[in-house]
């Protein structure tokens, strides 16, 4: 394990005499407005928008992967914080990682895209963890309020599932059990 | 009966009086001062000294002979009384004599058959002493007056009294009622009447108690007669029964009160011969380990590693 703390230190530079802001490692980044790109992401459909949210988790998942060492043997603490710490160096909130059962659930508080961005954000995650752990997930929106955003981290199918409960209005308490009722739990 | 015998009947009496004068005397018990109820003495009439009188030693003065009799009795009674002495008063007791001494030419009021006959003897007796009487009551502020005595006819007989034992159940219905007039507290004027004078004691001394202070009887209003004094005032009688089967519960009273109070659970001793459930509990609980034990709802999963969990949550559903 290459590290244990996530340290932003001279992540960012702006280059201003040349108007170019740089992140560590990475390209060249843009500095846009949230609505703009909402705006855009509504109006080249979800999957293109889905196309758009991965890419940018992509990038996510790769920095962290470099901290992380080897995935396979880092814990649940070392993945949120160096997973954690590259979103939140991206603007995309506060990660964190709630187990309910044998299910993956990750929240983010203080996300700048709102409940409208939630489907971006899901895809943002769902990029970085197929590029830093190499498992490719689905992430489905549970719940929102105000400040949280809750996210269930499961396979395709099942993330089929979930999605049509919650558009029949089962709460996502209830359809967490029922995911664990149906499995091989 | 000439002067002559009437006047050696008198000296016969004179002289019978004055031997039973000088016989001894049963002396009167001294009185105590803290029982003056008791000391109070019989009616007059008893205390009377028993003179034996034969009929021909009764002189009767009536009215036909007082013409005759007068100056006879006046000269036999001023003679003979200044040389008895005072031996012959305290033997010879007339009633109300100590108030008003009647004069020595007094008589014997003859008994009156009828009112009228009174009024006609007071009237007379008047005439005779010269005084003026008064029939009537005189106002109060005529001043001291003479009252005549009334004829032994008017007068209210004496009520009859058996001298047997009713005599002290007379005295103590008046003690206890309080009804009657007051009598005094010292003797009466026939009680001085036969006193005599005892001798010094030798040195014997007498030991009185102290009087008890009795309490006095509150006046009883009028037509208000008070209850006898008794001696069981606030208190009980002692001679009431108990109600039935007090005994036994304030015996079984005394019982729970003498139980401990530490051992409440301890059934009490059934009496004999009374039916008891046979009471079975249950054991004390002795635990070997904690009474409660969570159990899981779910087969325990406790990742060691991110990617474990990403693994068990992909394979949700499938």
């Amino acid at each position: 394990m290459a590290q244990t703390r996530f340290d932003p230190s001279q992540a960012v530079k702006f280059d201003l005499g040349r108007g170019v802001v740089q992140l560590d490692g990475s390209a060249d980044r843009l500095l846009v407005p949230v609505d703009a790109l909402l705006a855009l992401c509504s109006s080249a459909g979800d999957e293109a928008a889905r196309d758009f949210g991965r890419k940018i988790g992509s990038e996510v998942g790769r920095r962290a992967a470099g901290r992380l060492g080897t995935a396979a043997q880092a814990g649940l603490e070392d993945v949120l914080e160096h997973l954690g710490g590259d979103l939140a160096l991206a603007g995309f909130g506060s990660l964190g990682i709630e187990r309910w059962g044998r299910a993956l659930v990750m929240t983010v508080s203080d996300s700048p895209l709102g409940a409208a961005g939630d489907p971006l954000l899901a895809a943002v995650l769902e990029g970085a963890i197929q590029r830093a752990l190499g498992r490719d997930v689905s992430v489905v929106p549970l719940s929102r309020d105000e400040q949280w955003a809750r996210l269930l981290v499961v396979g395709e199918k099942a993330a089929t599932r979930v999605r049509g409960w919650l558009a029949e209005g089962v709460a996502w308490g209830d359809a967490l059990a029922r995911l664990h009722s149906r499995g091989d739990a | 009966m000439s002067v002559e015998q009437q006047i050696g009947k008198l000296q016969g009496l004179l002289e019978r009086v004055k031997r039973n004068a000088a016989l001894p005397r049963q002396a009167a018990p001294p009185v105590a001062a803290a029982a003056p109820v008791e000391a109070v003495a019989p009616p007059a009439d008893e205390d009377v000294e028993d003179v034996d009188l034969l009929d021909e030693d009764i002189v009767d003065l009536t009215a036909d002979e007082l013409g005759a009799e007068e100056i006879g009795a006046a000269e036999i009674s001023a003679e003979e009384i200044a040389a008895t002495g005072p031996e012959l008063e305290e033997d010879i007791f007339f009633e109300d004599e100590e108030e008003i001494e009647p004069p020595a030419s007094s008589r014997r009021p003859k008994v009156a058959a009828s009112m009228d006959e009174a009024l006609a003897g007071a009237a007379e007796l008047e005439m005779d002493q010269g005084r003026e009487v008064p029939l009537k009551t005189p106002p109060p502020e005529s001043g001291r007056q003479v009252a005549a005595l009334p004829p032994q006819g008017l007068r209210q007989p004496a009520p009859p009294v058996d001298f047997g034992s009713d005599v002290d159940d007379l005295l103590e219905a008046d003690i206890s009622s309080g009804t009657q007039h007051a009598k005094p507290a010292g003797p009466t004027p026939e009680q001085l009447g036969q006193t005599i004078d005892l001798e010094e004691g030798g040195g014997a001394s007498l030991e009185l108690d102290a009087p008890v202070q009795a309490p006095e009887p509150s006046k009883p209003e009028e037509l208000e007669a008070p209850l006898p004094p008794s001696e069981a005032h606030g208190s009980y009688s002692a001679g009431l029964a108990p109600p039935p089967g007090a005994r036994a519960e304030l015996e079984a009273r005394r019982r729970r009160e003498a139980e401990p109070a530490a051992a409440p659970s301890a059934p009490p001793p059934a009496p004999a011969g009374e039916v008891e459930p046979e009471v079975v509990q249950r054991p004390a609980v002795v635990a070997s380990g904690p009474a409660a034990q969570f159990l899981a709802a779910h087969r325990e999963f406790k990742p060691e590693s991110f990617l474990e969990l990403l693994d068990a949550s992909l394979s949700l559903g499938k």
